[in-house]
């Protein structure tokens, strides 16, 4: 991962923790699935996409699969004046 | 016990499809919420003349009148097209919910494929993205026609006025839902015009509407029959102004239901117990500043156990700003019913009944004690609820005694589409057997635990078999040793609780519950409320060693699973001994069996 990819996935847990309450942080390379139920993966996702000004569609949901992927994607796809 | 509801008025309408051609003409019709708030309205003749192109393309691709149509679209104007469409031309909508995102992508694709083949879908409506992800079902379950994207099946009618609708005949079927979805044994149930219109009036009779006051605001899915059925359809037929929130927008940001009833003089709703913790445990009040939830006349509670903490909860929550908590309303009901079967009485308070949990479990007696049981009232109209002592033809249960809760009704499911076994299960002399299990007392119905086997999370049915199948790779597990039952947690609604034996010899740590909890949420998506390892042995089984999971979960809330008894020497001597004084009584009384026998 590089820099910008580490401060979105430590601003992506911290949405998780302090904004959602999600329990205890997903971890990196492990799938997102194995980690958060239905109803909190999707207000995750939702957060995320809130947060960054992006969207994620139906295709981008097929290859996210554990945080590191979603950080990446995130740090290729916003603005960079939402990155942190 | 039998409790009967109201007569069911005359029909208005032969069916909901000349209801929706009615409709046309009325200046209301459906708002779509977007997750940022912005609306966009569809008057109902646009709902309809929209309907009316999306039908025209299918008559035209070759769909005929009877033929199943699937449809995977979330909550969004073409869900209306496809599903009004397939109306339209005298087919029949099968709804499949879209994939969740981010993840499960292989199980989506799996239960939709099933769904597909045991619908018998002849083609697939969907769209953007969703539709790119269903390569992979359609190429397992082969649907004639394919998957065509909703807008250009839409778009490619033509310009000229469309023809009006196949007006169908009240016994020819009209939807097919699923119960629950999943590649194990998904149900299909299959409705016909003549139950869907039964319940349209029924439910009209039961919150008796006002066109002019009311407005109708549902975040439910449209692929679930509270959604669809009671939320969607129903409106329709008086008609009147419906707001639709998407189900994921909901869960992603709760404050999107109150606030929209807000804005649109929301007087009716509808939703499980699980959403009104949600919204109780997640919207702040700052969410909620300046807005007014007066109008909130009915805040129907059901899909799910219902839960008196989480209703006491979301009217604590909404109280400044002039909710009614009168308006909160347990209900009951279930897909093969077509929706709903009894409702309680609005103002009828948020305190239930509270009782003996291990008594009830272990001899299906009421008797007073701390776990709360709401009451969910009495049959709408045309409804009648019998409460009897075990299977079908049983006696009647008297009040105040656990029994099998058995329906009857013009809203009766026609069958399970293709599978006559179930149906014969489920259906008989005209009464459906709900597999739920409840009690009769003070004249209205308690619902409390079902002979079953159905896991309801946040309002959705699941099969238990998909949360045990993927236990079977888990090593320290018995293989094919385990069970999900469904367990009421208080202020949470129901939640998942699995039952598991140890295989001989896996160490007693924390580590393998941490893996059944972390295997079923991989799988499923839901996560354990509790998991149980047990010894080898103490799930109850069949004589023919099949695992029972309501006799399970049954000695569990009695506080008796406990794993068979070791037969040392001498124990098995006193069972040798009992075992002969027995015989030596039975020849006493009746001659000795045959030579050979």
């Amino acid at each position: 991962m590089t820099d910008l990819e580490r401060r979105v996935a430590d601003e992506i847990l911290r949405i998780a923790r302090e904004d959602l309450r999600l329990g205890p942080p997903p971890a990196g390379a492990a799938p997102l699935a194995g980690q958060l139920d239905s109803l909190a993966l999707l207000s995750l996702v939702v957060a995320v996409e809130d947060r960054f000004r992006i969207a994620l569609s139906d295709d981008d949901g097929a290859t996210t699969r554990s945080l590191e992927d979603l950080a990446r994607l995130v740090a290729a796809r916003a603005h960079p004046e939402v990155l942190p | 016990m039998i409790l009967r509801g109201p007569p069911l008025p005359p029909p208005r309408w032969p069916t909901l499809v000349h209801a929706f051609a009615h409709a046309a003409g009325d200046p209301s019709g459906i708002t779509f919420v977007g997750l940022d708030e912005r609306e966009t309205f569809l008057p109902w003749g646009e709902v309809y003349d929209r309907a009316a192109r999306t039908g025209a393309a299918l008559a035209a691709l070759g769909i005929a009148p009877g033929d199943r149509v699937a449809i995977v679209l979330r909550t969004e104007p073409a869900f209306l097209d496809a599903f009004l469409g397939a109306w339209w031309c005298g087919a029949v909508p099968v709804p499949l919910y879209p994939p969740v995102r981010l993840g499960r992508m292989d199980e989506w694709l799996a239960a939709t494929a099933r769904m597909l083949e045991v619908s018998g879908a002849r083609i697939v409506v969907s769209g953007g993205g969703t539709r790119r992800l269903l390569g992979g079902a359609i190429e397992r379950a082969r649907p004639e026609l394919g998957c065509v994207d909703a807008d250009r099946l839409r778009a490619c009618a033509g310009d000229g006025p469309p023809a009006p609708a196949r007006l169908p005949a009240p016994g020819e079927l009209a939807l097919v839902q699923f119960s629950s979805g999943s590649t194990v044994d998904p149900k299909a149930v299959a409705l016909t015009h003549g139950a869907l219109r039964a319940m349209a009036d029924a439910l009209v009779v039961a919150t008796a509407p006002d066109r002019r006051r009311d407005a109708l605001v549902s975040w439910l899915p449209l692929y679930h029959d509270m959604g669809l059925i009671g939320c969607l359809l129903g409106p329709a037929t008086y008609p009147g102004p419906l707001v639709l929130v998407a189900p994921e927008h909901f869960l992603a940001r709760p404050a999107l239901w109150p606030r929209a009833v807000a804005r649109h003089g929301g007087s009716i709703s509808a939703a499980p117990s699980f959403a009104y913790a949600y919204v109780a445990d997640r919207v702040r009040p700052a969410d909620l500043a300046g807005l007014s939830l007066a109008r909130w006349r009915l805040a129907l509670d059901g899909a799910e156990p219902v839960s008196g903490e989480a209703m006491r909860r979301f009217a604590a929550l909404l109280a400044p700003h002039g909710f009614d908590p009168g308006a909160l309303v347990p209900v009951y009901g279930l897909s093969e019913a077509a929706l709903a079967v009894t409702f309680a009485r609005p103002g009828g308070g948020l305190e239930g009944r509270r009782v003996d949990p291990v008594r009830l479990a272990r001899d299906g007696e009421v008797a007073p004690g701390d776990r709360e049981v709401m009451s969910v009232g009495t049959p709408v109209a045309g409804v009648e609820v019998a409460v009897r002592a075990r299977g079908p033809g049983s006696p009647l249960a008297g009040e105040g005694r656990l029994g099998r809760i058995f329906v009857r009704g013009p809203a009766l499911m026609r069958g399970y589409l293709g599978d006559p076994g179930a149906t014969a299960r489920a259906l008989a002399d005209g009464w459906l057997d709900t597999g739920d299990l409840g009690f009769v007392a003070g004249g209205a119905l308690y619902v409390h635990g079902r002979a079953k086997d159905v896991v309801i999370v946040r309002g959705a049915n699941h099969a238990p078999e998909e949360f045990e199948v993927p236990l079977a790779r888990v090593p320290g597990l018995r293989p094919g040793c385990a069970v999900a039952v469904g367990v009421e947690v208080d202020g949470r609604g129901e939640a998942l609780v699995v039952l598991a034996e140890r295989a001989r010899g896996a160490a007693e740590d924390g580590g393998l519950a941490a893996e059944v909890r972390r295997t079923v949420l991989e799988a499923t998506g839901v996560e354990p409320h509790e998991v149980h390892l047990l010894a080898p042995g103490t799930l109850p089984r069949t004589s023919s060693g099949k695992l029972r999971r309501g006799e399970a979960l049954r000695r569990l809330q009695a506080g008796a699973l406990r794993p068979p008894q070791k037969v040392g020497a001498l124990r098995l001597a006193a069972m040798a001994a009992r075992s002969g004084l027995a015989y030596a009584r039975a020849r006493r009384g009746r001659p000795p069996p045959a030579e050979g026998s």
